[in-house]
């Protein structure tokens, strides 16, 4: 089974995503013409009760952070996972 | 810290013990970085010696924007050895992958053995982290 784990750590102020380095390589490995990225950072208004991982941002994370549109991470990648370690959840499981 | 600055870096230490031991910075365009320096004494063994440092599970599983490197210097012969220095994504892997470490209760606990040029850390070579300053380049004031 092909599966990819991001790790999301929720900040004051926003949600960093991130995979570890031989995630990078296997993404790499599964589609060369791709560059994933260390992390990514999305800030928001403390204020304004922005929830990411409701939103769908699964579709702005996957081509920033792994360097894929979620069309070709589902014909080669079985399970996606979200795990934030700080509350011991696994946030999202796609695709 | 005095290497940080030398290689044109500037450097903080909070007021108040938050689990980092230094910031790291770079002034010009506010990059920083958070650095865990861990110490120990060593244990001779024939023809090396070891080291062992712990690390808490869960700093080392929070991976911010910002993420840690971690700084593992032991203490031998009244010198300190050079500095194996680790960014937390790679250390996170090397235990997530290759089982380095073992975990005791809400620690990791890395035994390091250095003999002539060489770490090694649960069978996996850690040489190229030896004064890795690569995230840190030199910067011309």
């Amino acid at each position: 089974m092909n599966a990819i784990r991001i790790i999301v750590h929720k900040e004051m102020d926003g949600f960093t995503f991130s995979i570890l380095p031989s995630v990078r390589d296997f993404i790499k490995n599964l589609f060369p013409e791709s560059h994933p990225a260390a992390r990514v950072y999305i800030g928001y208004d403390m204020t304004s009760g922005f929830d990411v991982l409701q939103s769908g941002i699964e579709k702005q994370i996957y081509p920033t952070l792994l360097g894929v549109e979620k069309e070709q991470l589902k014909k080669q990648i079985d399970k996606i996972e979200f795990i934030n370690y700080q509350t011991g959840n696994i946030e999202k499981v796609n695709p | 810290m005095s290497e940080f600055l030398i290689r044109g870096w500037n450097v903080a230490i909070p007021e108040v013990d938050i689990g980092d031991d230094i910031f790291v910075v770079e002034d010009e365009n506010g990059t920083m970085k958070r650095v865990q320096v861990k110490t120990s004494s060593i244990t001779e063994r024939k023809n090396a010696y070891s080291a062992q440092f712990q690390i808490p599970v869960k700093q080392l599983q929070k991976i911010s924007q910002s993420p840690i490197y971690y700084i593992f210097i032991a203490r031998k012969d009244d010198v300190w050895t050079k500095p194996l220095i680790i960014p937390q994504v790679k250390l996170f892997d090397e235990i997530e992958k290759n089982n380095v470490g073992s975990q005791h209760k809400d620690y990791i606990n890395l035994y390091f053995s250095y003999s002539e040029n060489k770490i090694v850390c649960s069978s996996q070579d850690f040489t190229k982290y030896i004064a890795d300053y690569s995230d840190f380049p030199i910067i011309e004031h």
